[in-house]
């Protein structure tokens, strides 16, 4: 179904409660429900046979200013088809009914609305902060925020300098030990008999500081001697207000920002933030700049699954893989430092073309690199996809049914290791996807059960081959012209919004940009981060485990902090 | 070594220093030991710093990289480099520790790691104390460093190495019964606890053709000699069994909370207890001293103990006229430039080289595996301990008994001897 027959059977299904978005607006239609049925209309969204919107790609808040908005962007997993629903929420109380109960993964999205905009949803289990320390003050992407002068101690030199007056008092107040959802947890065990043995569970806090949480995670387990009895999953430690920053500059100036979400493929996030631009703004990329991008694109999404395998390794105590990972990954770096000046940060995807061309050495350098890279390939798998050790500690361990990885929002490998066959670049091709041949790498159950971390390391391996595949192509299909679209300097975009999706290598990777034509900046320009939904079906799985599968799991979703915190 | 101390106090010392003769037993013991510990000590600080250094150029190798080249020519000054470091190094306890403990675990675990030393031989008649148990001495002190690392894991008062600890605890003490199995196998074959005894009964065919570890041997040492391995692996806590400081699970385990001089005690511990199960493993099952070529020194000298070298020293210093101090000297000179004493000490180091070069081969092996494999889990740990290693130890020294009562401890001289008659 198209969204606009969605919102046809909705505004049917619900006559007086559902409203179209006015007409002239660019990008992508929505509509706006009555806040009452809120729970009522997503119910049937998620339930009704032809919608069967089984997945939540996102929950956004954002503030127009008189109102503000809590915005679900919809997914089918079984029908691909998507929809964009608005509830509008006063701006001095805003209240919505929480979707936790129809979507696991609306739990993390309306904690983070909650965090950055100060929507309450009524109904939600556990309502904290989520980026941002439970003390914070003020709610930061709402346009009449004000910066604290002090936390803790810590000065704020960049508002002093410009002379701010008004001071927000210095928190120091520590959540009451009841917020915090382990404690309570903890205390609500009922007293056990006293046994021959006494034995004792413990709160471990594995992270922020932690060789295997890839970054400043910070996960706090349940432990019975070995076993692992529950997870919890702290993040924000690299909240870098990506969000907040992409509000207060040009939409060309956002561009650098978002190679630092993912940092380990930058060339993906440009693309996506770029084509939601281009959408909104109706510019054309030449096909020149499409093939380049597309090519960078698959190189980079090689490199993120040479360090996802290398990092795999060492989280399972493998220490070799890890260097002959970055033994390829280096030559990749070698030729994104050739064509963009950079070996992790590119700003190579530009607003309507990218930023530089391919010269023949180049060109010579990733036609090298395809060709030894099936050999090396060869190799890993000889060190580590069928070493029995790997074997035994992967398989079977943090499986991941289908349907709760839809439920909690995963995406990319995550998914596909499920054996759910989503891939956007097959099921919605973008950019020049559509003309080139390639599979679907899925979770088959090899080693044993249907979405075990096993799978999910397997489809980036069989990934790697499939990307390899598509840059062959591009290369060989690479159209002369130009590689940038003229666009003016002072980019205005009109009035309206968009969400636009790519693959990035570690699933849905989505900008929803909502423009004003009077500004030269995004009213609201918020990511859907992959590592973001994919870490929120954590507690779900790392559970009833042992200590070891824990970290078996955690890197097996494979998340980069910072886009997980943004 | 007690033979040789015996000697010293009988013959040596009241030729040399009449008035030390009168001294008790004890005290001529207490010196002597302390006296052997030095060289000792001297070798595992060396076995430390020749594997530290060792293993990462190794690991550099397997890796494709260099690994440490710049202290020194081709970096073999890395080790010595690292230990100044750690010698330089701030004391860092936490403040919660129970410090008594915290301050013992380290030179426990050194303790329990440097012990067997005392029992095991470095070559023929280069041998400490040469006790009717040895084997049974060497694995009950091995087992000491258990007591160790549960007190530095429980001492820090940290959760990291309170878990590395205990699972160090299990491991260790799980691997014990196998291990101790496997080399019952070569006892029950030997029909000896003495290691040197085990030793003299693999020579013959050239040094080689008479290892226990060949199948012709006997099947079940070959076995138990694989398993004795895997055990030590996993009783020296190296990967794939390094679940006690896995980095990537525990942070650094039972360690995590040292620094420092406690620190490099925990690391010449676990690099002594590798090398004691390398050399055992090749004292028991590959011959120990013997090899090719050793025989024909054998042949050429006369008795070569160390012993047997002082009684030569003396007697050739007597037969010089020997009440001069100098001709003492003399004496000793004449014996160190004497060709027997050179081809006994030469029949000696030829051994200890073998020795070594095998020990090293296996510490070589296990280096290789750890840059090699992933980790195992806990479970698994466990598992393989009880449900594989430990029934198939069990049956080997089942099927080493009847081997022995029903044929010969080595199966080839059985069916040499029958094929005779």
């Amino acid at each position: 179904m198209q969204s606009k027959e969605i919102y046809a059977a909705l505004a049917q299904a619900f006559p007086g409660a559902v409203e179209p978005s006015p007409e002239g607006l660019a990008g992508d239609p929505f509509v706006c429900v009555a806040p009452g049925r809120l729970h009522e209309i997503m119910a049937y969204l998620k339930n009704g046979p032809d919608l069967a919107m089984d997945q939540l790609t996102m929950i956004s808040g954002v503030d127009r200013g008189e109102w503000i908005e809590s915005v679900y962007h919809l997914y089918s997993q079984r029908r691909h088809h998507c929809a964009t629903i608005k509830v509008k929420l006063d701006r001095e109380a805003p209240e919505a009914d929480s979707v936790c109960d129809l979507w696991g993964a609306a739990d993390w999205h309306e904690r983070e609305a909650y965090d950055m905009m100060g929507i309450r949803y009524r109904g939600h289990p556990n309502l904290r902060r989520i980026l941002l320390p439970e003390d914070w003050e003020g709610h930061p992407l709402r346009q009449d925020y004000e910066q604290p002068q002090e936390y803790h101690g810590i000065q704020n030199d960049w508002l002093q300098e410009r002379g701010a007056t008004r001071a927000i008092a210095s928190p120091t107040l520590r959540p009451a030990p009841e917020t915090v959802p382990e404690r309570t947890a903890m205390a609500a065990e009922p007293a056990k008999a006293p046994a021959e043995l006494e034995t004792e569970e413990l709160l471990v806090n594995m992270g922020p500081q932690h060789p295997s949480t890839h970054g400043v995670l910070r996960l706090v387990i349940r432990t019975d001697g070995e076993y692992v009895r529950e997870t919890w999953p702290h993040i924000g430690y690299l909240h870098r207000c990506f969000e907040r920053i992409a509000q207060e500059v040009t939409y060309a100036q956002v561009v650098p920002y978002t190679d630092r979400l993912d940092y380990l493929s930058s060339m993906n996030n440009a693309q996506a933030y770029c084509m939601a631009v281009e959408r909104l703004g109706g510019i054309e990329v030449p096909p020149r700049a499409e093939h380049l991008r597309v090519i960078f694109s698959e190189l980079n999404r090689i490199g993120s699954h040479l360090l996802a395998f290398g990092t795999y390794g060492l989280d399972l105590g493998a220490f070799t893989p890890f260097i002959y990972g970055f033994r390829e990954r280096e030559l990749l770096l070698d030729i994104f430092e050739k064509v963009s000046g950079g070996r992790l940060l590119y700003h190579y995807p530009r607003i309507g073309g990218v930023a530089r061309d391919i010269t023949a050495e180049i060109a010579k350098d990733i036609t090298d690199f395809l060709r030894i890279f099936p050999a090396k390939w060869d190799e890993y798998n000889t060190l580590l996809s069928f070493n029995k050790i790997f074997i035994e500690r992967t398989a079977n361990v943090g499986v991941i049914p289908a349907e709760l990885a839809v439920r909690y929002g995963l995406t990319g490998p995550c998914l596909r290791g499920s054996g759910a066959p989503y891939d956007i670049r097959k099921v919605h091709p973008y950019s020049i996807y559509d003309q080139l041949d390639f599979k679907i790498a899925l979770g088959e159950g090899l080693q044993g059960t249907l979405g075990d971390s096993w799978d999910r390391y397997w489809v980036r391996m069989v990934e790697m081959m499939e990307s390899l595949k598509i840059v062959q192509q591009c290369l060989d299909g690479l159209p002369e012209g130009p590689i940038q679209t003229k666009i003016s300097r002072v980019l205005r975009l009109p009035d309206g919004e968009a969400y636009t999706r790519v693959e990035n290598p570690r699933g849905e990777l989505g900008f929803y940009i909502v423009s004003d034509k009077k500004k030269t900046g995004a009213v609201r320009c918020r990511v859907r981060a992959p590592s973001f939904c994919n870490l929120s079906v954590t507690h779900e799985v790392a559970k009833d485990c042992l200590v070891a599968d824990v970290l078996a799991i955690v890197g097996s979703i494979d998340i980069v902090l910072g886009e997980v915190d943004r | 070594m007690q033979d040789f101390l015996d000697f010293l106090q009988r013959e040596v010392i009241p030729r040399i220093a009449p008035p030390l003769a009168a001294a008790p037993d004890q005290l001529v013991y207490l010196a002597g030991i302390l006296a052997g510990c030095l060289p000792i000590l001297a070798f595992v600080l060396l076995i430390a710093l020749i594997w530290t250094y060792g293993e990462r150029r190794i690991a550099g190798f397997i890796q494709h990289r260099y690994g440490p080249n710049r202290v020194g020519p081709q970096g073999i000054l890395q080790a010595v480099a690292d230990g100044i470091k750690l010698l330089a190094k701030e004391d860092v306890a936490p403040d919660n520790a129970d410090r008594p403990l915290y301050e013992l675990a380290p030179l426990m675990v050194f303790t329990g790691a440097f012990l067997p030393f005392v029992a095991l031989p470095f070559s023929e008649s280069w041998v400490i104390s040469s006790m009717a148990a040895g084997v049974f001495y060497i694995l009950a002190f091995e087992a000491i460093e258990v007591i160790g690392i549960i007190m530095a894991g429980w001492a820090p008062n940290s959760k990291w190495s309170l878990y590395g600890g205990m699972r160090l605890a299990a491991q260790m003490v799980a691997y014990e019964i196998p291990m101790s199995l496997c080399i019952l196998t070569v006892v029950v074959l030997a029909g000896t606890l003495n290691l040197g005894q085990i030793v003299r009964l693999q020579g013959g065919a050239f040094g080689v053709g008479n290892w226990m570890v060949w199948p012709w041997v006997s099947p079940f040492a070959t076995a138990a000699f694989l398993m004795f391995y895997v055990g030590g692996l996993a009783a020296s806590k190296r990967a794939p069994f390094d679940l006690p400081e896995a980095e990537s699970e525990l942070v650094a385990g039972f360690h995590t909370e040292y620094s420092g001089m406690r620190f490099a005690f925990f690391f010449l511990a676990e690099y002594a207890a590798m090398y004691v199960v390398c050399a055992v493993a090749s004292i028991c099952f590959l011959g120990g001293w013997h090899g090719p070529g050793r025989e024909l020194l054998a042949r050429a000298g006369g008795d070569p103990t160390v012993r047997q070298l002082l009684a030569d020293a003396v007697r050739v210093r007597d037969a010089q006229g020997a009440w001069l101090v100098w001709a003492n000297l003399w004496g000793a000179l004449s014996v160190v430039g004497s060709w027997v004493f050179w081809k006994a000490a030469l029949y000696q180091i030829v051994g200890a080289a073998y020795l070594l070069l095998k020990s090293f081969s296996l510490l070589f092996v296990m280096v290789w595996v750890r840059w090699t494999f992933p980790r195992i889990r806990i479970d698994q740990v466990i598992y393989m301990c009880l449900k594989v290693l430990l029934p198939f130890s069990l049956l080997c020294v089942l099927g080493a008994a009847i081997q022995t009562v029903f044929f010969d401890w080595s199966l080839a001289r059985w069916a040499m001897s029958w094929m005779g008659k």
